[in-house]
């Protein structure tokens, strides 16, 4: 297909396709497809093009450092693959999810730490403090649900949270309760674990946790099932998720 | 378009992963990047999805053949496939799904993956057009001015609006050919 054909294109037969012919323009237009056997062709070929262009997406920027870290790890690969070592190659560069992994964990055992004061899950007894309820639901449509109910005291939060219809978590796995960020990806992930716990042969558990971690930082509450394995980062699926207010 | 992709395949088939890979890596990297944020929400995920589709190409770059088929379908193949499995993992769904597409319980990934791909390679297709014309055509079409408004706005006669267009609608026909999207 030529750009320079036809020599002396009909060119109204573009906003004739987009729509932007005014009535008029239009009849006249259609008047001289009757007798233009070319631009009959032309508009058979184009017709198309209006319906799929009002699926385009939206563009989004692709990250400036994802050329590189994309280039060097498929050179990496391909060194590792004929066992030779990378000589003076930039710095190695995990694939996305072992960088979050652990970015996740460090981020974790911080925060695991910050917990670990003496009596690290506090019962809270105070009173006066601001209360808030908040109900939990299945995250994937299964039976369990949750009662939160969140305590503010200047001192934090204490959260008293009643649990059913959870599976007793298979063996080498336990529920986790999480405070988290409204603006929490798993790249950057933006949650404080309140604690694992376990579920009775009845599905249900009766917990009470306490954190510092600010209210309008951390505001979503969520159950994930992680499994024992030493890492204190999110690694599993989400079982409870917040439902809908009121 | 410079030169062709299965002639650059196979050159990264041949060990070379300097300039192919790269042209490759600037020819695919948008719709790849856009598909990971789209269906799965995470600017991490959608790396990750970049790059092991890159990994992958290089790994079956041999096992491409022209005859079977075109690259942008080789390409997406190897992409669908990762979306899917990172659509299935257990810990890829944030708490927050900001901005990802709905994940319905009966929500087929692998439809959803078709019709973001199609969307995506539309805007790729008219980010590929002359300048003029990509931008006649964003105005009129995906911002619905008037052919008068979109004269006056990009300071150009009636008349060279209108040949843009024709010539804008044409190229991204071709634009689209070239990424396996009949019209």
């Amino acid at each position: 297909m030529s750009m320079s054909e036809p020599a002396s294109p009909h060119v109204e037969v573009a906003p004739y396709l987009l729509g932007k012919l005014e009535a008029e323009e239009a009849e006249r237009f259609e008047a001289h497809l009757d007798g233009c056997a070319d631009c009959r062709r032309q508009l058979d070929e184009l017709g198309g093009l209006p319906a799929l262009l009002a699926q385009a997406a939206p563009a989004t920027p692709v990250p400036d450092g994802l050329r590189a870290r994309t280039l060097t790890a498929v050179r990496e690969r391909a060194a590792e693959a004929e066992g030779a070592a990378v000589v003076e190659a930039p710095a190695r560069v995990r694939p996305a999810w072992w960088r979050r992994r652990w970015l996740l964990a460090a981020v974790a055992a911080a925060l695991v730490v910050a917990l670990a004061i003496p009596g690290g899950l506090l019962l809270f007894g105070g009173d006066g403090g601001e209360v808030t309820r908040l109900t939990l639901v299945a995250a994937e449509g299964g039976k369990g649900r949750g009662q939160v109910t969140i305590t503010s005291t200047p001192a934090g939060r204490s959260f008293d949270v009643r649990i059913e219809g959870l599976v007793p978590p298979a063996a080498g796995s336990l529920y986790e309760l999480w405070a988290v960020s409204r603006q929490d990806t798993l790249e950057r992930p933006q949650r404080v674990s309140l604690g694992t716990f376990t579920v009775g042969a009845d599905g249900r558990a009766h917990l009470k946790a306490f954190t510092a971690a600010p209210a309008d930082r951390f505001p979503v509450v969520g159950v994930t099932l992680e499994p024992v394995d030493g890492n204190p980062a999110r690694t599993g699926p989400r079982v409870l998720v917040p439902g809908p207010p009121g | 378009m410079g030169e062709d992709d299965a002639k650059l395949i196979a050159r990264v088939a041949g060990g070379d992963l300097g300039h192919p890979l790269e042209e490759l890596y600037d020819r695919y990297a948008a719709r790849l990047h856009g598909l990971g944020l789209r269906l799965l929400g995470d600017p991490g995920l959608a790396e990750e999805l970049v790059q092991e589709t890159f990994v992958r190409l290089w790994q079956s770059a041999d096992r491409y053949d022209p005859q079977r088929g075109s690259v942008p379908g080789f390409v997406f193949t190897i992409a669908r496939r990762l979306a899917i499995d990172l659509w299935r993992r257990p810990s890829s769904k944030p708490f927050t799904d900001l901005g990802a597409v709905d994940r319905g319980p009966h929500q087929d990934p692998g439809d959803v993956v078709d019709q973001l791909l199609v969307g995506l390679n539309v805007r790729d297709a008219l980010a590929s057009l002359p300048e003029g014309q990509r931008v006649v055509l964003e105005l009129l079409y995906l911002q619905d001015l008037t052919q008068r408004q979109v004269a006056d706005r990009v300071g150009v006669p009636l008349g060279t609006v209108k040949t843009r267009a024709f010539y804008g609608l044409r190229a991204l026909k071709e634009a689209l050919r070239q990424r396996d999207v009949d019209v």
